[in-house]
């Protein structure tokens, strides 16, 4: 029998034991002593989250191609186990050897939200590592974090040695073959590694930076405490993506992951702009993937997986520019014998509609609308393209298919909003309902459905609306209820309905998105007064949270309410992403001041400085 | 065309439940490329049936699944296929064909064979005699054994004498093994636990949930009266 790390009693008796015995299809399997470096890569939440993302098998895959290095994988135990391993003091292991976390080289952890901050600590502690960076001694693992969130690492600064700020296909063979060397000639030490790998690119060593506060609590200036630590950070891009490494035969877990499909990345970043979205900003240029070869991988993939169904990822599959010929193809040559085509959420068209049709049953789907805000004028502010008649013409149309069910999202509490705005919402709703019902009634199957959702919006790093405030709970809350009464008044409200988002969680996560390394006290306090697995609703706790940011003296007006200067110091100011800086500052102008929509970058390039990578987008049509 | 499949599910595949091993064969049979048949409709299934769920923590080798083909591939070619996409500690035992008109293996399912040992040997100290002993009492020499048992709808009175059709112990490497050829099925379920519970507490000993390594031996059905492997039932091409 295969070894595992918990005994039969403790698996007996908790909920899904399969999460933590690995074993599953397409594992690798080495022998650690056949390999210079051990890597446990971490996903800090529950194994179905964690087994779903795409990135982790990405890198899973690139890592263990190395004969070198031997690349485990780890998740978040579910509170159930994390109470019977803090009991009993069992440390935690990896799924691949079993083997406890600190026998390890490095923990890689990826950063996908906010909401999993404790949880990095919880998998720190639990593997039995010293929390805080600073008391960990040279036998200790490094511990290297990935991910979106490193776009500001300094709110968790503190708990972790590296972080690796880009894409994770540029540096790491840099940083790894580093290690390897050290630890031949005998020359490792803790400190000596961190000092030479923070001149790696894309690699940021926060112990080598000291950052000096204003009496009014702003940054005064953050620098390296070394002469040769480089004093800003730049962002690593696969500048080609169709040299990256994919997972062509990746992982199938026993329990249901989140993501039980194969799924295909089309292409990274998005050339729209939307001024809310960071997603849209960091990852700038956007960069498509050959046609040929993702057919490819859609063929292979499907084999090595036996998986049902397939997918495809991307910010806006709707942009790139060979969709209609993918998606064809997969509907032509991989459908059929059982496997089906999960469609990401396209842009409402002619084509869309034909495709859906054929691999959906119209009658139980939805369709897709992300407005993200209810009048032109906000849509304006956010840059955000689409038009009311895009959206009426699109569900016109899709009813006239025999569509009945639509879905529509939008924010609230985005910068300038007034109560016409959310209004607007439940109008827009109405109209779309409106729209429906001009269809004759015999020609048409009953009610429509119409279901508005706002979240409410967060603040995020790099981009145009990294400045402005955000709302306390109740006010969040009062706006929901504007839409809700809105809705109310509406004609046709028996067709619409409407949900929002929670209103505490949302003020959390962005203080945590634009914090300092202040707020590191808070989140340790937070996590030892026992918050894990914050991003699920069953077990936040909003007076534990508040209880921590109080005796850790934060202030939630100061990094979450107050409008911040266009001048002032920002806690990620020493990373640069390739936008610039002065492009956000002119976005932020354009939305607020003369709320006027940026073309996208396909229609015109407005020099944000991601050129500065050389691919993609910004390349296009111009050799 | 109707095939039968037997496997086996050790190690630490034991803690993988049915619904997930149900899955897990669903796209191994797609990795293997078999030409499986697939239900009507807009969401197509593969035609397969188990003959009985194992519950978690239980390892087999006498695990069985009924599919059906399109068209024919050989007994070994079709075995192999599926064998190269296992995992570890899953295994395809046999591949057969059945005639048209068998009954699949989930309804022609009339008991199962277990072996049971302890989880913690030190929680027991009766000597193989005076389990041997035990057992003549409890069951062999007993003219029936009235238990209650409880089911979703309420309590219900049960003679287990009627239920276990073998019933013994031995000593295998040191090891005291209890092995039980009990009824299964969708009438008379009985799980091997249960049996050793109720002979436990006839010696004086309470047991706890959780308390024996089962191994699952076989299924078997009735064919003529007589209790045949449901791995004997069809033939091999």
């Amino acid at each position: 029998m295969r070894n595992l790390a918990l005994s039969d009693d403790i698996l007996m008796q908790i909920d899904k034991p399969a999460r933590y015995i690995g074993n599953e299809l397409n594992m690798i399997k080495k022998n650690p002593k056949d390999v210079d470096i051990r890597f446990a890569m971490c996903f800090p939440d529950v194994y179905e989250i964690g087994m779903s993302h795409l990135g982790i098998q990405i890198l899973y895959e690139m890592y263990n191609r190395r004969e070198d290095v031997y690349c485990e994988r780890v998740y978040s135990p579910w509170p159930d186990l994390h109470k019977i391993m803090k009991e009993q003091n069992i440390p935690l292991f990896a799924l691949e050897t079993q083997d406890p976390l600190k026998e390890f080289d490095f923990i890689g952890i990826t950063l996908q939200y906010e909401m999993c901050y404790t949880n990095i600590l919880q998998i720190i502690d639990l593997a039995q590592i010293p929390i805080w960076q600073k008391d960990r001694s040279d036998e200790d693992p490094l511990i290297i974090c990935g991910g979106p969130c490193t776009y500001n690492p300094e709110p968790i600064a503190d708990f972790c040695d590296l972080f690796y700020i880009g894409e994770g296909e540029v540096s790491y063979n840099e940083l790894f073959d580093l290690y390897k060397e050290m630890k031949r000639a005998n020359t490792y030490t803790r400190a000596g590694f961190l000092r030479e790998a923070s001149k790696i690119p894309g690699i940021y060593v926060p112990s080598l930076y000291q950052v000096s506060y204003k009496d009014d609590g702003t940054i005064c200036e953050i620098k390296p405490i070394y002469e040769d630590v480089p004093k800003t950070v730049k962002r690593q891009v696969l500048s080609d993506m169709n040299e990256g490494v994919y997972p062509t035969k990746p992982l199938v877990p026993f329990v249901r992951a989140t993501q039980d499909r194969v799924v295909l990345e089309i292409q990274r970043g998005c050339i729209r702009g939307c001024r809310f979205c960071q997603a849209g900003m960091v990852y700038r240029p956007n960069r498509e993937k050959d046609v040929e070869q993702l057919k490819t991988y859609a063929k292979e993939m499907l084999a090595s997986t036996g998986h049902e169904e397939i997918s495809l990822s991307s910010l806006s599959s709707s942009d790139y520019s060979k969709l209609p010929e993918l998606v064809n193809f997969l509907i032509d040559e991989c459908c059929g014998d059982g496997v089906n085509i999960s469609l990401p959420s396209l842009r409402i068209d002619a084509f869309s509609l034909d495709v859906m049709s054929k691999v959906q049953d119209i009658r139980k789907s939805s369709l897709t609308f992300a407005p993200e805000a209810g009048s032109q004028r906000l849509r304006n502010v956010i840059n955000k393209g689409l038009t009311k008649d895009d959206i009426l013409n699109g569900a016109g149309m899709a009813f006239e298919g025999g569509w009945q069910k639509v879905k529509l999202y939008f924010m609230l509490g985005l910068p300038t909003e007034t109560e016409e705005d959310m209004k607007a919402i439940p109008e827009l709703a109405n109209e779309i309902a409106v729209r429906y019902y001009e269809i004759p009634k015999d020609q048409r199957n009953g009610k429509c459905q119409i279901t508005m959702s706002t979240s409410f919006f967060v603040p995020k790093p790099f981009t145009p609306f990294q400045w402005a405030p955000m709302y306390d709970k109740d006010e969040y809350l009062r706006r929901a209820k504007i839409v809700n009464d809105t809705m109310k008044e509406q004609l046709n409200h028996k067709s619409l309905r409407y949900n929002w988002h929670e209103a505490d969680v949302t003020v959390l996560e962005g203080l945590l998105a634009r914090g300092d390394r202040k707020l590191a006290q808070a989140i340790y306090l937070a996590y030892e007064d026992g918050c894990i697995f914050d991003a699920w609703s069953d077990y936040f706790d909003a007076e534990k949270w508040d209880k921590a940011l109080d005796e850790a003296n934060i202030s939630v007006d100061f990094y979450a309410y107050r409008q911040r200067d266009l001048d002032e110091i920002l806690p990620w100011d020493f990373i640069d992403v390739g936008v610039r800086k002065d492009f956000f500052v002119r976005e932020w102008k354009r939305a607020t001041e003369e709320q006027v929509v940026t073309p996208n970058c396909r229609m015109q390039c407005s020099g944000c400085g991601a050129a500065s990578f050389k691919g993609g987008v910004c390349f296009e049509g111009k050799n | 065309m109707k095939a039968r499949i037997k496997f086996a599910k050790t190690g630490s595949m034991k803690y993988v439940g049915h619904l997930d091993i149900m899955r897990y064969f669903q796209k191994a049979i797609r990795r293997s490329d078999l030409p499986i048949k697939y239900s009507e409709g807009f969401n197509p299934h593969q035609i397969m049936s188990f003959a009985a769920p194992l519950g978690v923590g239980i390892t087999s080798e006498g695990e069985y699944m009924d599919i059906e083909l399109r068209e024919e591939v050989k007994s070994r070619e079709a075995l192999e296929r599926l064998q190269n996409t296992m995992v570890e500690e899953m295994d395809i035992l046999q591949f057969r064909y059945l005639p048209d008109h068998t009954p699949n293996a989930m309804s022609s399912l009339a008991a199962a064979s277990y072996i049971l040992s302890y989880k913690h040997p030190e929680k027991f100290s009766y000597t193989l005699d005076e389990l041997k002993k035990g057992i003549s009492d409890f069951y062999t020499n007993a003219k029936e054994i009235l238990i209650v048992k409880k089911t979703k709808k309420g309590q219900r009175e049960l003679d287990l004498k009627l239920l276990i059709y073998d019933f013994n112990v031995s000593l295998e490497d040191d090891e005291i093994q209890f092995y039980l050829l009990v009824s299964t099925g969708s009438v008379d379920n009985i799980k091997p636990e249960l049996v050793l519970e109720h002979f436990f507490h006839f010696l004086g000993q309470e047991v706890e949930e959780h308390s024996f390594f089962i191994h699952r031996l076989d299924m078997l059905t009735r064919v003529d009266e007589k209790l045949v492997s449901l791995g004997d039932v069809g033939y091999e091409l």
